[in-house]
């Protein structure tokens, strides 16, 4: 199993949830806590739902992300990258695994529907970018409150892009660096945010 | 493993450190910028392709507009001006290239990533001139 998490648990999960579930079982010593776990789901049926709904929760943020009609000021190209939100969060409280996965998918479904470049831009912006999540957030002595972390998070996803970018064209592109910089700042700061008010929502769901 | 999920304090979302950060951030932001961008009127477009160069326009060269087409998996239009240089149209499907609007001072840069293209005006030190690609 998973370390311990680092974002609170849920202790005020909803137990009417899922109430159509018909496979009771009982309930292992190992059997996770939480909702999930008082509903006698199988670990293995609660960890794909898991992974499934953050997975569908990413990708609906990054689609709505792309109906956002590019605006004049922003560094063109450049997304708020809110689904990172979830990547952190599936990073802190589920596993690093889980979260490394719903980046993945992130990255795949870019490649589906932008193309390969897409996919690696993607891929591995948010792969890297939840690595360091994820590690800062399990590690005991992390000196970052959650808008740190998303900070973090942003300038690595983007730093990891401008990499690809570099080896894709030419290392010209590294002139997108300060403002790609400061774009971090403004974002990460949103997912850290964000993700603050969202966690005991996130905590009951999951 | 259980109880350690439940006494698990919240994290704060801001602290003091993530300020520093911020300010460390800008720093860096600051710095690149400073480096980047040198205080000088541009003298060349280059367009590269691939990681190659294709063309390398001298500014002075330039005494009216014109249009320079690339061919390639995603045909490009970009304009070369006296002042600058700008892609006009682009066959991608994201456009942010053309997005990226006109470019005037040394060290910019409009990149397209399907076509592997980039559009570069450089300075005379410019800090990103002998690159090989």
């Amino acid at each position: 199993m998973k370390k311990s998490p680092i974002l609170p648990g849920n202790k005020d999960a909803s137990p009417e949830k899922n109430t159509t579930d018909s496979r009771k079982r009982v309930q292992s010593p190992d059997m996770p806590s939480g909702a999930a776990g008082r509903l006698n789901i199988r670990p293995q049926t609660r960890r794909l739902t898991q992974l499934a709904f953050l997975g569908t929760l990413a990708l609906v943020i990054s689609g709505l992300e792309w109906m956002i009609p590019p605006l004049p000021m922003l560094p063109p190209g450049a997304k708020p990258g809110l689904s990172n939100i979830v990547t952190m969060f599936a990073a802190g409280s589920v596993g690093l695994i889980p979260a490394l996965v719903i980046a993945l998918i992130k990255g795949l479904f870019a490649g589906i529907t932008r193309g390969f470049t897409a996919f690696l831009m993607s891929a591995l912006g948010g792969l890297l970018s939840t690595l360091v999540m994820g590690l800062l957030l399990r590690c005991k002595a992390n000196p970052f409150g959650l808008v740190g972390v998303g900070i973090l998070g942003a300038v690595t996803h983007n730093a990891a892009q401008l990499l690809v970018a570099c080896a894709l064209t030419t290392p010209a592109v590294v002139g997108y660096a300060p403002i790609l910089l400061i774009f971090s700042l403004i974002t990460g700061t949103a997912t850290g945010l964000i993700l603050r008010a969202a966690l005991p929502a996130l905590n009951r769901l999951c | 493993m259980n109880k350690s999920k439940q006494t698990k304090s919240n994290p704060a979302a801001l602290c003091k450190r993530d300020f520093l950060l911020i300010l460390a951030v800008l720093a860096v932001a600051f710095l690149c910028y400073l480096l980047l961008f040198p205080k000088s009127s541009p003298t060349a477009v280059v367009v590269t392709q691939e990681g190659q160069e294709i063309a390398r326009i001298p500014l002075s060269s330039v005494t009216s507009s014109y249009e320079l087409s690339v061919e390639g998996d995603f045909p490009a239009v970009i304009l070369v001006e006296p002042d600058g240089v700008r892609v006009l149209s682009a066959s991608c499907p994201d456009k942010i290239c053309v997005r990226t609007g006109k470019l005037t001072r040394a060290g910019q840069t409009a990149a397209c990533l399907p076509a592997r293209l980039t559009v570069t005006l450089q300075g005379p030190g410019s800090a990103v001139d002998g690159y090989t690609g």
